[in-house]
Order: structure tokens, then sequence, then C-alpha cells
């Protein structure tokens, strides 16, 4: 599984937020997607699961646009949005229910893996409650047991960490360490460096639209030419200098 | 500073009311008001001229339950917004000035109403009771007052959580009421008149007491706030779409037994409106509100052609009316995520035919 973003120019209106952006993300692999708010990580996602469509540049999966084969395209996809987005009207079960059929998953496996899931963010108790009355990391554990439920080749995960208590954070980690172990490719956008650092082996610095930089670690190590220099420092390094020149 | 605030919200407020009476009072609305108002008033001018010139014994006990049913016109309008609770913080010690100001118009806006609610019992006071003027007065004053204690007991529970009981809600807008005008209409319109003050001027010591050694209850009043609004909102709504007005869901589980099944990934979006439609009370309560209608005028009307008519118009009212279900999940990623091709929806529409007839 390979997402190839080649030259993505995009954006909401006529006037471009992306500017020109090309990365990779390939199977076995967690890239980090890291900026400032504003900076066109959310942007970049939603051009990534479809919701934008180009204005230059092409986003493939395998080799697969989303306008060739939309279905081929997002069945291969499982998404966690920033702001949890719930049916209203739908217990959790019904959302279980409904990602199992939409992904057209065999139904008693999938309820195994949902029922761990469940257990392991301790909802197991409240399938019959609608979620869109839960707090946000109720909602937010909702949409990561939705998502990891579906075994897809590539996951976007969007700001996963915020309204998660510290126990949900770290099941959540191993959970994409696991999938990303099974082969799994994961973009993953976010603020908490530290964890970034630890859990993704693979970087995009967004800066004003542009990419700043890519990379390893090391990479990125060698290029701000400090080995000592956590992804805090060498993310505020960067943007400094890019804010400082303006 | 408050009193700016004060007139500032109040001036959007009233803009808004002005915005969306264009809506409740469109032409239709009028013209049936008109002839409503117009029956009612002949329907009271020949009911004044049937009384008998000595009083019947129930026209002491109607004018009393009329009068207490006015009085629960007019609520306390704080105009307070979910922001304040973060942003009129450090406010807190001036907030009694913004509540002073609410308490003001909204008792002017009461007092108004009560006041012309009264003006038409006057011709029933006059037949009816044969009250002399200068008791009709005391008894306007009374009511007046009345209304008065009615909006202080908002000012008191807005700092003191001991005040806010349902016994002395009821006390204040039901039981005293019905006591004082009791006494007005069977001792001494006088009497009633000194007992109402006396309750006046006890809540307003209570009140001054009550701001000085409490903070304000910015939840409860928020609460109480967002439930008037709530009020105007879903009236407003019947006339007009009104954003706030989020309609509620209910489970229904007596319907989940009959609630498509999944079983392949076509059912996906049967399976969604399936649940909107019945869960959702926007569109619940509309299609049954519109199948009772229907249901009652066609029990009424015996030309089968008429009948054909009426259900071929109420057929396509209800889909008409369902129309925006089709949107209904278009703000929700997943239904764009999910790996599948938009259905159309008309088989659905199709089912809901089939179950109205």
């Amino acid at each position: 599984m390979t997402l190839k973003i080649n030259g993505l120019v995009g954006g909401y209106s006529q006037v471009p937020v992306l500017k020109n952006i090309s990365f990779e993300v390939r199977a076995g692999q967690v890239v980090g997607l890291i900026g400032l708010n504003g900076a066109g990580k959310s942007t970049t996602i939603n051009h990534v699961i479809g919701l934008l469509t180009p204005q230059k540049g092409s986003i493939t999966i395998d080799g697969v646009t989303l306008l060739a084969s939309p279905e081929k395209y997002k069945s291969k996809m499982a998404y966690i949005p920033e702001i949890p987005v719930l049916y209203q009207e739908l217990t959790l079960k019904e959302h279980i229910e409904l990602t199992i059929m939409a992904y057209g998953m065999n139904k008693e496996k999938a309820w195994a893996r949902a029922r761990k899931l469940l257990k392991t963010f301790r909802l197991s108790n409240k399938l019959e409650w609608f979620p869109a009355n839960f707090s946000k990391g109720m909602k937010q554990k909702v949409m990561i047991v939705c998502a990891f439920l579906t075994e897809a080749d590539f996951y976007v995960i969007d700001e996963p960490f915020l309204g998660l208590d510290p126990l949900a954070t770290r099941d959540l980690l191993n959970l994409i360490e696991k999938e990303r172990k099974r082969g799994a490719a994961i973009l993953m956008s976010t603020h908490v460096l530290s964890t970034a650092q630890e859990y993704c082996n693979y970087f995009v610095l967004l800066h004003q639209g542009k990419i700043r930089t890519q990379g390893t670690f090391e990479e990125l190590r060698n290029s701000y030419q400090d080995q000592q220099a956590s992804l805090t420092d060498i993310y505020l390094g960067l943007t400094q200098e890019v804010t400082d020149d303006e | 500073m408050m009193n700016k605030l004060w007139t500032k919200r109040l001036k959007k407020y009233q803009k808004l009311l002005l915005h969306y009476s264009r809506f409740v009072l469109n032409d239709h609305f009028v013209l049936a008001l008109l002839f409503f108002v117009g029956g009612l008033g002949l329907g009271y001018s020949n009911f004044l001229r049937s009384l008998p010139s000595t009083s019947e014994w129930w026209s002491k006990p109607l004018m009393i339950v009329v009068l207490v049913i006015v009085l629960q016109f007019g609520s306390f309008i704080s105009l307070l917004d979910e922001p304040d609770t973060i942003f009129l913080l450090p406010l807190e010690s001036k907030m009694i000035i913004l509540l002073k100001q609410a308490f003001k118009h909204s008792y002017l806006i009461a007092a108004l109403f009560q006041s012309v609610c009264f003006l038409l019992a006057v011709p029933f006071l006059q037949k009816g009771l044969h009250l002399t003027g200068i008791e009709m007065l005391l008894l306007w004053l009374v009511q007046l007052l009345l209304k008065a204690v009615y909006l202080e007991r908002f000012l008191i529970i807005s700092y003191a959580v001991n005040f806010d009981k349902w016994w002395i809600k009821v006390l204040c807008e039901i039981a005293g009421p019905i006591l004082i005008l009791i006494v007005a209409l069977y001792g001494g319109v006088i009497w009633a008149l000194l007992l109402t003050l006396f309750a006046l001027f006890t809540l307003f010591t209570l009140a001054q007491r009550a701001t000085v050694k409490n903070v304000l209850r910015w939840k409860r009043m928020l609460q109480i706030e967002n439930q008037r609004m709530m009020t105007l909102y879903r009236f407003i709504n019947l006339f007009t779409d009104v954003p706030q007005v989020k309609g509620k869901v209910h489970r229904f589980r007596l319907f989940d037994a009959y609630l498509p099944k999944m079983k392949t990934p076509k059912d996906v979006f049967k399976f969604l409106y399936w649940r909107a439609l019945v869960r959702k009370g926007e569109y619940s309560s509309l299609y049954l509100r519109l199948t009772l209608l229907g249901v009652v005028v066609l029990i009424f009307v015996p030309n089968l052609i008429l009948t054909m008519v009426l259900l071929a118009l109420f057929l396509y009212l209800i889909g008409f009316q369902l129309l925006p279900l089709y949107n209904d999940h278009d703000d929700i990623v997943f239904t764009h995520i999910y790996p599948l091709k938009r259905l159309n929806v008309s088989p659905i529409l199709g089912g809901y035919c089939e179950f109205y007839y």
C-alpha cells in the first residue's frame, strides 16, 4: 500500500492553501504530519480522504486516484477525524454495524475485533447508548474503535490525542504500532511532538502550506546539524527561521 | 458599562424578534388571526349580553382562573448567553445591574400584556361581577403587583439556591395569586392589594439579601434563559425554519425490531435513512402529524374523488417535506469516506408510500 501525493496544490477556495506538496506514505510506515495551527495539515488530510479536489497535482493510493475508482480508493482507507463526527440517531452498536457493512467486512470476525477494541477503550457496556451524547474523549474513542475495526491498509489520523485520557492515549499508540507492524500505512497529524518523535518513522514538516522539510528523524537531525536535537527543537528552529525571514 | 451591554443585547434581541415576526405574521396567518379574533369578539359580546343582571355563582371563580392563567404569560428575559460564563465572569459583582435591567424590561413587557388582557376583562368585570370603577382599578393594581412578585422570584433564584424550590415557584406563580384573588373578589380588593404589597416587599428584602450573600448562579440562569429562548424558537419554528431548533433524538426501542437490518453493503443507506426517519424528532413528528391530519381529513370527507385528490395532496406533502432527509447525513464525513456508491433515495420514498397505504 502506498499513498503518493505529487505536486498537490489545493484548498477550500480558489486561493490555494497548499502549495506544491509532495510526499509518500508506504506500508509499514507511520508518517507524522507536523505543523502549526493553520499550516495546512487538515487541508492536506481533507484532500487525501477525498473531501477536497486537488487544483493541481495528484493523490494516488496504489496508483489509483479517487476519481478513477472511488470505491477502490476508499475501501483501503480508514479515517479518524480531529473532531469526533457521529450520527445523532445511531447507537454505538449501530455505528459499528454500519462500519462493518460499509466496508463489507465479515460480520463475525469484525465483531470479534470490535469487542476487543471496545474492551480496550472501556466502552463495552455502552453499546446501546447514543454516542452523540458522550464526552469529547469518549466520542474520540468511538472514532478509534470504528476506524481500527476495519483493518484498513491505510489509516488517516487527524490529531488523535486531544481529549483522550492517558490510558487511552497509550492504548491508541499501541494500536498504531500494531497496525504498522501488520503492514498498514499510517498518516497522522499531531502537535504532540514528543509522541510523534517516538512513534513516527517519517516526518513531513508543513509551514504556511509548503513542505519545510521531510525525512526520517535521523535525516532531520542531520539537516539541522544537531545530533542531540529533539523533534521539538528542530521544528521550533525551522519554523523560527522561516518566520524571521519574512 | 453594564447598562450599555444590556442596551446592546436588547437591541440585538429585538432585531431578532423583528426578523422572525415577518415570518410569523405572514399574510395567511394574519388573515386567519383576524377571523379568529373577530369570531372570539363576537362570541364574547354575545356572552356578555346573555348574562343575567345578578351575579352568577361561577363568575368569580372563572375570573380568578382567567387572571391566574394570564399571569403566567411574560417570563424573565435575562438575555444571558452561553459564552457569558467565560467572558463576563470577571464582571460577576456587576451582573446584578444587568439583571435589574432585565427585570425592568421583563416587567414592562409583562405589565403591558397584563394590562391589555385586563382591559379586555373589564366588560365582564362590570356586567358579570358588578365591580365599581375603583374596585377594578385596585384589582388591576393587584394583578400588576402579582406579576412583579412572579418576576422578582427569578431575581432571587439567580442568587439564592435555597429559594429555588418547586413549592416556592408554585406559591409565587399559582397558589399565592389564587389566594390573593380569592381575597380580592370575595373579601375586598383593598385587602388583596395590601397582601400583595406585603408579599412583594418581603420578596424585595429577600432579593436584597440574596444578592449580597451569594454569587450569581450562572448555569441555572442560563438554563432558564435557554429554556425560554427554546420555547420562543419552537413557536417560530411552526412558521419558518429556526437553526437553533434541532430536533431531539428518541430511541423508540419499540420500533427497533422493525428497522432494517444490515445484510449487504447496499443496505447502508436504507439503514441510515430509516433510523433518521424514525428517531429524529423533526422527521418522525412531521410524518406523524401529516399522516394523522390526512387520516382525520379522509374520515370526514365523504366524496370519493375529493378523497383521492386529498390523498394525493397529502402524499405529495409528506414526500416534499421529507426531502431534507436526503441530505441529512451529508455533513457527516463518514458518509463520504465509506467505500460506497451513493444510492438513490427513491426506494426509500417508495417505502414510505407503501407504509402510508
